[in-house]
């Protein structure tokens, strides 16, 4: 049974009187422990449906289902990372980690082992106790994840979170994520980007939305099996698989 | 959903609309009823009242508490903002004279609304003396802050251009600078309005200033509210009047206009 | 980059250090120098050119002033400078309880804004004499009058900065299923410090006013009403030397405020 679930989702702006119909008739299933990349057109509804899933936007028409349940908002076992890392200045490395289970209120003992272990998986250790603006645009985004994975949650949802960074440090980042999502228990992924290469790295399924009003239009399989190397990009058959991918995006970017 | 929906804007208009009805009612109420010692809060029909009843006593007093600051704001007004060009211009003139008017506007310069009166007597010269003093450096200050605030690109372009001076100060210097200069005229019509309500409650002589301290000491409070009525109307329309040219100046010229009313800055004592 | 090399202001060579000095020695000579030139011209003025001590007393004579009546300064400036921070402290309490309200409840906010928007325009300077009427001629007047003038500027400041709040970081907490109260205070209020300090310094300056022309109306004792009592003497040299020691004190306050702004950017934002 899938676990992330869409049918006939349907998205309506309505600002001041004009409706502006984002998503339309939106399809797709995810399945547990799947890492499934959504990529388009720029301002395409990509992150609004991201939000949906994450319980941040309202639906305006359709079924949404989370682990067999409608969905009706936040909940506990869903990760959110953003393009900005959005950690707060005046805290440590440390405690914005902890951030999330700061706002659930759980003790935060059994949580600092977490912290610990995970800070330590993206190699930043000995900077438990640096500010946000002492750490590099890479090392912002890399606690990022470990405050999106601090709850051990099964749904992580992704909205361009490498897109700010320079190309190297975006190509770490991908290295780093892809090592992280196979080392750990498997986790069902939502992820946006603008970048082919980065969906086909780090993803089982790519959705391929169309402009507005979107819906999904291709729904490709990764065919490369897991666990997968950085090298797997110099393949022939993954820029192949990029190449078809780039062909069925500019159709729909005409159309 | 834990997102706060926008206020419709039928909300934005009726639900302050009928809150002030409700206050108002409220307090018409409470006096009517005694709640309130009306020896302390006149009831707003009360001061209605009396603000129709005794308007022909009011009025010249109206009339030269608008016409005061009036005076008083065009005067700091062009002075402030001629000096401020002054000493733009004038690099020598600005170096040395810049840091103390700075220093100067740290002082608490209404305390000396007193001292005005000794010097020039009870007169309506005291009165436009201090307001103008008090109004006058703000706006100079704004109108340096605004004519330095030219971005430095477009003046090399200018130098490019071989621009002459006074083509570099109407065309682009004076552009640029209009939006602190409005600013600086916002401070300038307050600090005026106030400057001249101080100096009226000092020289007891005239104006809406005198009415309200006449009427605070006669234990008169309808009279008195009738005259904080009057005072808040000029004090609005003025205001409002300065804030709408800002508005209009600032659409013409294609500058951004915040939708803000106060920027955190903005003095309104 | 690494964090060991965070930038610090701390053990800046010695020859650096004297540079700075001797550029800024230059800058310096003009606005010092036309100073000294105000002060000599006005004691020139007043004691060779005999212009009344009424108009102009020399600068000597506020000095004379101002040591003769030391003490008396001190305690009137001390009275009003309490009340000043006093009625600070209170602003700022009035005006961040009122900007958490707005912010929490999207009703009261629409009911409330536009009236306090009124309410901050209209001159309510005129309010000082009604003050007297309701609480006396003792200091609660006039801090009550100081508290009506400057708590708008803390409660704009605040409501600006917990507006500035980015979209991602209330996202985050939407996300994290935060309450409303709880993004107050763990995301909104912090970010919002900077505001509030530089709206803090627009209420000290408004708090001086307030008090002092509460005592120039009806007092006993402040600066204020020893201002008045000066100028009902026509004691020019004592109104000024009045006006130093306000100034004094009252640049104490705001270096005290300024002081903190510093101190909370540098800890919290780096």
């Amino acid at each position: 049974m899938a676990y992330i679930r869409g049918d006939g989702l349907r998205k309506v702006y309505d600002p001041d009187g004009k409706a502006v119909e984002a998503l339309h008739n939106v399809n797709f299933s995810i399945e547990k422990g799947e890492f499934v990349s959504i990529i388009g057109p720029s301002g395409c509804g990509k992150s609004t449906l991201l939000m949906m899933c994450g319980g941040l936007e309202e639906i305006s028409d359709g079924l949404l289902m989370v682990g067999g349940t409608p969905m009706t908002g936040p909940r506990r076992d869903t990760g959110v990372m953003f393009q900005d890392p959005t950690l707060l200045p005046w805290k440590t490395v440390m405690e914005n980690v902890l951030f999330p289970a700061r706002i659930a209120r759980t003790p935060i003992e059994p949580v600092e082992h977490r912290a610990h272990a995970l800070l330590q998986s993206v190699g930043l250790q000995s900077f438990e106790g640096h500010r946000p603006h002492q750490l590099s645009g890479g090392m912002r985004q890399r606690v990022s994840i470990c405050r999106a994975l601090i709850n051990d949650p099964s749904i992580l949802l992704m909205d361009e979170p490498f897109s700010a960074l320079d190309a190297i440090t975006r190509d770490q980042m991908n290295v780093l994520l892809l090592n992280l999502w196979q080392q750990q228990l498997a986790r069902t992924a939502m992820f946006i980007t603008h970048s082919i290469r980065e969906a086909v790295l780090l993803s089982d399924r790519i959705l391929v939305m169309t402009k507005r009003p979107a819906t999904i239009v291709e729904d490709v399989v990764v065919p490369f099996s897991r666990p997968r190397a950085p090298e797997l990009a110099e393949r022939v058959e993954f820029n192949q698989l990029c190449g078809r991918l780039r062909g069925l995006i500019e159709q729909n970017h005409v159309g | 959903m834990a997102m706060l929906k926008r206020s419709s804007r039928a909300q934005r208009i009726l639900l302050p609309l009928a809150n002030c009805c409700g206050i108002l009612l409220l307090w018409e109420y409470a006096v009517l009823h005694g709640w309130i010692n009306p020896l302390s809060l006149a009831s707003p029909s009360a001061a209605v009242k009396v603000a129709a009843s005794s308007f022909g006593v009011l009025f010249p007093h109206i009339l030269a508490t608008t016409y005061e600051t009036l005076l008083t704001f065009v005067l700091s007004s062009v002075g402030g903002i001629l000096l401020g060009a002054l000493l733009m211009h004038w690099r020598m003139f600005r170096l040395a004279v810049y840091p103390s008017i700075v220093m100067f506007q740290l002082l608490p310069k209404i305390a000396l609304a007193p001292l005005f009166v000794v010097w020039f007597g009870v007169n309506i010269v005291s009165r436009l003396s201090f307001a103008g003093f008090i109004s006058f450096f703000p706006i100079v200050l704004a109108t340096l802050a605004g004519l330095r605030a030219t971005d430095p690109l477009v003046l090399k372009l200018c130098s490019s251009l071989r621009a002459s001076p006074a083509q570099m100060f109407w065309q682009i210097r004076l552009p640029y600078a209009v939006p602190l200069i409005m600013s600086g005229l916002k401070v300038g019509m307050t600090l005026a309005i106030t400057g001249v309500i101080v100096s009226e409650f000092v020289t007891v002589q005239n104006g809406l200033g005198y009415i309200i301290v006449l009427a605070s000491s006669n234990m008169q409070i309808d009279l008195m509210f009738a005259a904080l009525g009057w005072v808040s109307l000029i004090g609005l329309v003025l205001y409002g009047t300065v804030l709408l040219l800002e508005r209009l100046i600032l659409m013409r010229l294609g500058a951004p206009v915040t939708g803000a009313l106060f920027q955190p800055g903005e003095v309104v004592p | 980059m690494s964090a060991e090399t965070f930038p610090t202001g701390v053990g800046l060579p010695a020859a650096r250090r004297l540079g700075f000095f001797r550029r800024h020695a230059d800058g310096a000579l003009l606005p010092v120098g036309f100073i000294v030139l105000c002060i000599a011209g006005a004691e020139i003025l007043a004691r060779i050119l005999a212009v009344p001590e009424v108009l102009l007393p020399p600068p000597s004579r506020v000095l004379t002033a101002l040591a003769l009546n030391a003490s008396a300064l001190c305690y009137h400036g001390a009275l009003t400078i309490t009340q000043v921070v006093a009625a600070l402290f209170i602003s700022l309490a009035v005006g961040i309880a009122l900007a958490t309200v707005f912010t929490l409840s999207r009703v009261i906010n629409d009911m409330f804004s536009p009236l306090f928007v009124v309410l901050q325009i209209i001159p309510k300077i005129a309010l000082a004499p009604l003050f007297v009427v309701w609480f006396g001629t003792g200091a609660w007047s006039h801090l009550s009058f100081a508290v009506c003038l400057s708590f708008f500027p803390i409660l704009t400041a605040a409501r600006a900065g917990f507006e500035e709040t980015s979209a991602d970081a209330a996202r985050l907490c939407s996300a994290l299923g935060a309450t409303s109260w709880q993004t107050l205070v763990h995301v909104k209020l912090p970010m919002a410090l900077p505001q509030l300090f530089v709206g803090a310094k627009v209420s000290t300056t408004l708090c001086i006013i307030g008090v002092v022309l509460g005592e120039f109306v009806s007092a006993r004792a402040g600066i204020g009403w020893y201002i008045v009592q000066a100028a009902a003497l026509s004691q020019t040299a004592n109104v000024l030397a009045s006006l130093v020691v306000l100034s004094l004190f009252g640049l104490s306050v705001y270096g005290a405020v300024s002081a903190g702004e510093i101190l909370v950017r540098r800890r919290m934002f780096g």
